[in-house]
């Protein structure tokens, strides 16, 4: 990584000439200063919460299993990446199988590839129809410009459509005007080698704007053998904002940004005689770029429409597997009041997504180029029953997508509140998980075992395949007995059919070898059950415990199939996770955060349960500068959190140390 | 065997929907760019700041604390010398944590800074300017009264039964939003004056009359 080191010194440099902050401070506190805005500013700041109804509402009154990570907890939880901010939220399952690659779901079905979550940037979908995923690498949301990120467990699809089908991850960045001012950070640790974030925010006539660059640099973990695991990575990544308020009914927001980086790893190959399988080095480069602009349009109280355009590229290329994205797509949202009681929320979408990927001697695409496009519409009517009391949501998305055709997705919610301090919820829903270009045009070979003929096992994807289908029940319950306690718990029963598993199929000869066949058929079912509970305690000022535990177990039907699947939904989530935190403010200048986490073991490929303790420590001297010392992984030094995936092995996380130093001006 | 290798560089789109989709590169440019200049245009009247959101009302709260002291018009006898704090006491277990602190960092009323305390019970209270007294903490307020009877002593409650019962000042929220309100005769008992500023955007109370009061 021949950039670090000018990069690095160009933060460093960057930071040295910051001007020393005055005695009363000129600029914006490191945080959005709500102190800066006049009473009458304040009284119109929402409590809200925007991705379970899709506009905003109160969090507590909310009838879905939601929980909201603050920039502030963010912050404290000392994580320097999404992924690892997500350990903080009940019910999300986050394992990390080597230094740029993590496992992340919610409600089961866990992996590399896990494809039954939607991963949104401020509503805009960054799931990849590759593998119906995330790349986790190149989601680098500055955590500063983070305002909050929602998290919903269970199917979302009626509002955001196919594959919001275990839980919705909604990471919403900060308004330009809450970002103004410069801000500098620079990371440095044992693992995070370098991390440095640079940010200016200024104001127009009629708005705001910000530009940020940031660049990363992350050292390699050990492999399972105690050798290097070939998994260093960095990221230069640069993005802006702007968000203008046209007139006094339209605001217009444009934002993007750009990446670029080199992350590597290593690949189980499998290649002919005489070598037939070895574990080979596979450097990837990574770039991307996209441009989003909303504009927003209130007609009156309750009543507004709003319209996003948007664009992305993004490249990955390695030895084994090249792919040039490009999607495009608008996104139409209106919300209109029908009477005092009742809102009424519709809109429509089309994206599409051209792909060029590239064969290798393991790998072939049915198409090298493919384009796919998919048209959805939406409704959703929430109606008060009776006021302060019952809430009824119904809603419903109907999707067209070329290759798995038409969808519906209806979606029934109660929501009942006996009194300011109780909240209960049902729900009934179902969503879809549209095959991914994988599964349906991907031939891949993962094991070649010497004979005559040479027995060729490869994955065979299918066009024939249809969408999985989940319909789940739910049902919630909130309670503060005091103002000092709060519950929330959720039970769920989800019902999986027509999942895609690759099952053998008849052998072959194919010139000298024998193909063994695995393809990608719609064949077991599977139910999965859980419980959910989080619950906080405040018992003295300052001073905040928080406790959550997540239990879940899933049972596959195989109806016939004879394979365990690579997917394997039984046997790579932790049965039980727990997690208890502890924040506390010691004064105005100290402040810490203690985390410590038991995960279940895993039962394919037998990982041990494991304990994880972090711990942060923030020392503000003033308002502008802050200084962190994080520990983290304490306890589970050299343990591994996942098993290997298909093509990759996975490597060992290190209990790792870092400094950070931030500063406002 | 599959295809053997051929990793030949980035290939553009030439097939028809890769040309849609060209299009649809053009529509987004040209959307994002008409309203970079349409906004030039409409932009001459000032509008109102955007819509600011956040999910911790106790955020709120302790900026409005903040603001309600400004808007106070503190006799300079009641502050003492020229760099004499501004005492802003939390009664009781305070829910806002070190937000008010953050809240009053740096921040100064003309020459006086301002300093945040806490008086955990009745027995712990002391001098102070502003008492702000959260909602579990409501059913002391008569004895918190009558202990600051005939003292320059705003205190903010947190309901309008608070502003009703003895507080000045009541910040509470309704449908996610702050409110405020203030109950004048309390206002004028303890000798403090608001700016007509705030009075304008509060809701105004009155004392709720006492059974024996008749």
């Amino acid at each position: 990584m021949s950039i670090s080191a000018p990069i690095g010194a160009l933060f460093c440099a960057a930071l040295l000439q910051a001007p020393l902050p005055a005695q009363d401070p000129p600029g914006d506190p490191p945080q959005r200063d709500l102190t800066e805005l006049s009473l009458e500013e304040l009284m119109n700041v929402e409590v809200v919460v925007t991705s379970a109804a899709r506009h905003e509402t109160s969090l507590w009154k909310t009838p879905a299993a939601i929980f909201v990570l603050s920039a502030d907890e963010i912050r404290r939880s000392g994580a320097t990446s999404i992924p690892e901010a997500l350990r903080g939220v009940p019910g999300v399952s986050v394992a990390r199988l080597d230094s740029n690659r993590w496992a992340v779901s919610i409600r089961g079905f866990n992996g590399q590839f896990a494809n039954s979550l939607l991963v949104l940037v401020d509503g805009k979908s960054v799931y990849t129809p590759l593998f119906s995923g995330t790349w986790w690498d190149t989601l680098d949301v500055p955590l500063d410009d983070i305002e909050r990120i929602e998290v919903i467990r269970g199917p979302g699809a009626a509002l955001w459509g196919a594959n919001a089908v275990n839980g919705i991850i909604n990471i919403i960045t900060k308004p330009a005007a809450s970002t103004q001012g410069e801000r500098a950070s620079v990371t440095i640790g044992t693992y995070d080698r370098f991390l440095g974030y640079l940010r200016h925010g200024g104001e127009l006539e009629d708005g705001h704007w910000r530009a940020w660059m940031s660049y990363s640099n992350h050292g390699p973990l050990d492999d399972a053998a105690g050798g290097d695991g070939s998994d260093e990575w960095d990221l230069f990544h640069a993005g802006f904002r702007v968000d203008r308020s046209l007139t006094e009914h339209d605001d217009w927001t444009l934002w993007g940004d750009a990446y670029n980086g080199f992350v590597d790893g290593k690949v189980d190959v499998a290649v002919p005689a005489p070598q037939y399988s070895f574990v080979g080095a596979a450097p990837t480069d990574v770039w991307g770029a996209n441009l989003q602009s909303r504009w927003t349009h209130r007609f009156g109280e309750r009543d507004e429409a709003s319209i996003l355009g948007y664009l992305d590229h993004q490249s990955r290329r390695l030895l084994v597997f090249g792919e040039e994205r490009t999607s495009a797509g608008f996104d139409y949202q209106r919300r209109q009041p029908l009477s005092d009681r009742q809102d009424f929320t519709y809109g429509a979408a089309l994206r599409g997504s051209y792909s060029a990927t590239e064969d290798s001697f393991q790998i072939a695409w049915r198409d090298d180029r493919r384009f796919d496009s998919v048209f959805s519409a939406f409704a959703q009517d929430e109606i008060v029953l009776e006021p302060e009391r019952w809430k009824l949501v119904a809603g419903a998305k109907l999707e067209h997508d070329d290759y798995a055709g038409w969808n519906l997705q209806p979606d029934l919610r109660v929501l009942y509140t006996p009194s300011e301090r109780q909240t209960w919820w049902a729900s009934v829903s179902r969503a879809v998980r549209t095959p991914s270009q994988a599964e349906q045009d991907l031939r891949a070979v993962f094991a070649i075992v010497p004979g005559a003929p040479d027995e060729v096992y490869e994955y065979i994807g299918d066009r024939n395949v249809e969408p999985e289908t989940l319909d789940a029940l739910q049902l919630g319950y909130r309670v503060r007995p005091s103002e000092h306690v709060s519950f929330d718990a959720t039970v769920y029963l989800h019902h999986y059919s027509d999942l895609i598993f690759y099952e053998p199929g008849t052998p072959f000869v194919s010139g000298t070898d024998l193909i063994v066949p695995l393809t990608a058929t719609n064949m077991p079912s599977a139910n999965a059950y859980g419980f959910e509970l989080a619950t906080e305690w405040t018992p003295a000022e300052e001073t905040r415990l928080s406790l959550a535990w997540t239990a879940q177990k899933t049972q596959v039907d195989p109806r016939g199939s004879v394979a365990p699947d690579v997917r394997d939904p039984e046997g790579k989530t932790p049965q039980n996770q727990v997690r208890l935190s502890l924040q506390r403010d010691f004064d105005e200048h100290f402040s810490t955060q203690c985390a410590l986490s038991w995960t279940d073991r895993l039962t394919t490929d037998s990982v041990p349960a494991y304990w994880r303790a972090d711990v942060s420590l923030d020392y503000r001297p003033d308002a502008q500068r802050t200084f962190s010392l994080g520990l983290q992984n304490l306890f589970h030094d050299d343990g591994m959190e996942f098993g290997p995936s298909t093509f990759n092995p996975s490597n060992r996380v290190d209990t790792a140390l870092y400094l950070r130093a931030s500063w406002s001006f | 065997m599959l295809a053997p290798a051929h990793l030949t560089g980035p290939r553009w789109p030439t097939s028809r929907p890769a040309q849609a989709l060209a299009w649809a590169f053009v529509c987004v440019a040209l959307l994002c760019g008409s309203a970079m200049l349409g906004a030039s245009a409409a932009a001459a009247d000032t509008p109102p700041a955007p819509v600011l959101i956040t999910t911790d009302p106790r955020e709120v709260t302790s900026a409005a604390i903040y603001k309600t002291a400004t808007y106070v018009k503190w006799p300079e006898s009641i502050l003492g010398s020229k760099d004499a704090p501004l005492r802003i006491a939390v009664f009781g277990v305070d829910p806002l944590g070190g937000r008010l602190d953050d809240a009053l960092r740096s921040k100064k009323l003309g020459t006086h800074p301002f300093r945040a305390l806490r008086f955990p019970g009745l027995e712990d209270l002391e001098e102070c300017q502003i008492l702000f007294v959260p909602v579990a903490e409501e059913e002391q307020m008569p004895k918190l009264v009558e202990h600051y009877a005939g003292k320059p002593v705003l205190i903010v409650g947190e309901s309008i039964a608070a502003a009703e019962n003895g507080a000045g000042v009541a910040l509470y929220f309704e449908n996610s939003k702050l409110h405020v309100a203030v109950n004048p005769e309390v206002l004028r008992a303890v000798r403090l004056e608001l700016s007509s500023e705030l009075i304008k955007l509060a809701r105004v109370v009155q004392t709720r009359k006492k059974v024996d009061d008749r």
